[in-house]
């Protein structure tokens, strides 16, 4: 691995040669990052979940077409062109990875944490998923449930709706969406 | 083709580590390596394809032991050089005077105009579907086979899965093919599939189930 002195040079010179040939300006860097570090997260993807916990027909509408639910709560684009949501249930588990790099669904969780783009995440989910879950996220899985792993190998972004908590049965659509996380839209956490 | 980057099954991995309170970036350098992959993309200096491309051609060793924002970097000196867009020699004595000055920063013009661009990229996304004029091969609880070579360039069929029967569960829009996308040899969209692989056929081991998405020419009938 090169030594961070290397790399921040490595990336400055990347970055001055492309602002004096005029492709970038000095300003552009900064402003594409502002947009995920403050705009773009899994706060997003938790309104979808709490709104279709709370509205049958957008669960419904959700798991018809993802894509067309989600751009209903102004949700959608870069790296969310085509939405699927997989809903998990006592009976089956589902949960995503994607083997050949990181693909994610940006506009609904942000841009990927560092243990979903890991070569272990990669390597190991698809194939020994009930020992992950259990053994790395403390989630271990009855031999009754269905485990289902994706992976993100085409154009498809994929993300997982978690079953809604015991409990919550007399909450709003705000007070659910604050218990959502990246980890249970991912699968794997359950709530 | 086969490469470090294809990772489905890989042996000899060790525990996830997970930390639900990690930074989005750890390091200011991987800021700017994201931000700087985003704009040269948004620009039309490369395509997603390519970008991928880029990191697979990595040397196993060099693509295992540097981390995922080094691999970005990599492929955008990787891509920019080989398209003519930079020279390598004069990136390359670009970084030794940042090395020399490492307080130096970049100077030049800011451009307000290309974050107005980036915005509507980011709104309205960058699909890659694109219509077809023939209906799709196969339909939902087709039994198919996924092809067992691996051709020499880029590819999205991870190999685990070749050789394979699975069973069609959803059939998806056509989508521009990787395959010639990455290598400036066309669009040639075909219809996508969502597959279910048996694990244990795949690994001879696990009750679970692995679905993969693949284009058409990925996958041909089991019999």
């Amino acid at each position: 691995m090169s030594d961070d002195a290397e790399l921040r040079a490595r990336v400055k010179a990347l970055e001055s040669l492309l602002v004096e040939r005029g492709l970038i300006g000095t300003d552009t860097v900064d402003q594409i990052v502002e947009v995920y570090e403050s705009e773009i997260g899994p706060l997003l993807g938790a309104q979808v979940v709490a709104r279709a916990w709370v509205d049958e027909e957008f669960r419904e509408r959700l798991l018809a077409d993802a894509t067309a639910a989600c751009w209903e709560l102004d949700i959608g684009g870069l790296q969310g062109e085509k939405l699927v949501a997989v809903e998990n249930t006592d009976t089956v588990h589902h949960v995503v990875v994607c083997t050949l790099c990181s693909c994610y669904p940006w506009p609904v969780l942000g841009i990927p944490p560092n243990w979903y783009k890991s070569p272990e995440y990669r390597a190991r989910m698809v194939a020994e998923p009930r020992r992950v879950l259990a053994e790395d996220f403390g989630l271990p899985l009855g031999e009754d449930v269905e485990i289902r792993v994706q992976d993100s190998s085409a154009e498809v972004r994929y993300f997982t709706l978690p079953q809604r908590p015991a409990g919550t049965e007399d909450w709003d659509e705000e007070r659910l969406a604050g218990i959502v996380t990246r980890e249970s839209m991912v699968g794997v956490a359950v709530l | 083709m086969d490469g470090p980057h294809d990772l489905g099954g890989a042996p000899g991995f060790g525990p996830v580590r997970f930390d639900p309170d990690e930074p989005l970036f750890d390091h200011d350098w991987q800021r700017k390596v994201f931000g700087l992959t985003m704009a040269t993309s948004t620009i039309g200096l490369y395509n997603r394809d390519e970008n991928r491309h880029a990191r697979e051609r990595m040397p196993a060793a060099d693509y295992r032991a540097t981390g995922y924002f080094e691999q970005w970097l990599v492929a955008m000196e990787t891509n920019l050089t080989e398209l003519g867009v930079l020279d390598a020699a004069t990136l390359r004595a670009r970084v030794e005077e940042f090395l020399a000055a490492p307080d130096e920063e970049v100077r030049g013009k800011a451009q307000p105009d290309l974050f107005e661009l980036f915005r509507d990229t980011l709104e309205f996304g960058a699909s890659l579907d694109r219509p077809v004029p023939t209906p799709p091969r196969y339909a939902v609880g087709d039994h198919v086979r996924a092809v067992s070579s691996a051709k020499p360039g880029h590819t999205r069929l991870p190999a685990y899965v070749r050789g394979h029967l699975g069973v069609v569960r959803r059939v998806d829009p056509a989508f521009v093919l990787p395959d010639t996308n990455a290598h400036h040899e066309g669009e040639h969209p075909e219809h996508t599939y969502n597959v279910a692989f048996n694990a244990h056929d795949l690994w001879e081991k696990g009750d679970h189930e692995v679905r993969v998405d693949v284009w058409e020419s990925y996958l041909e009938p089991a019999d």
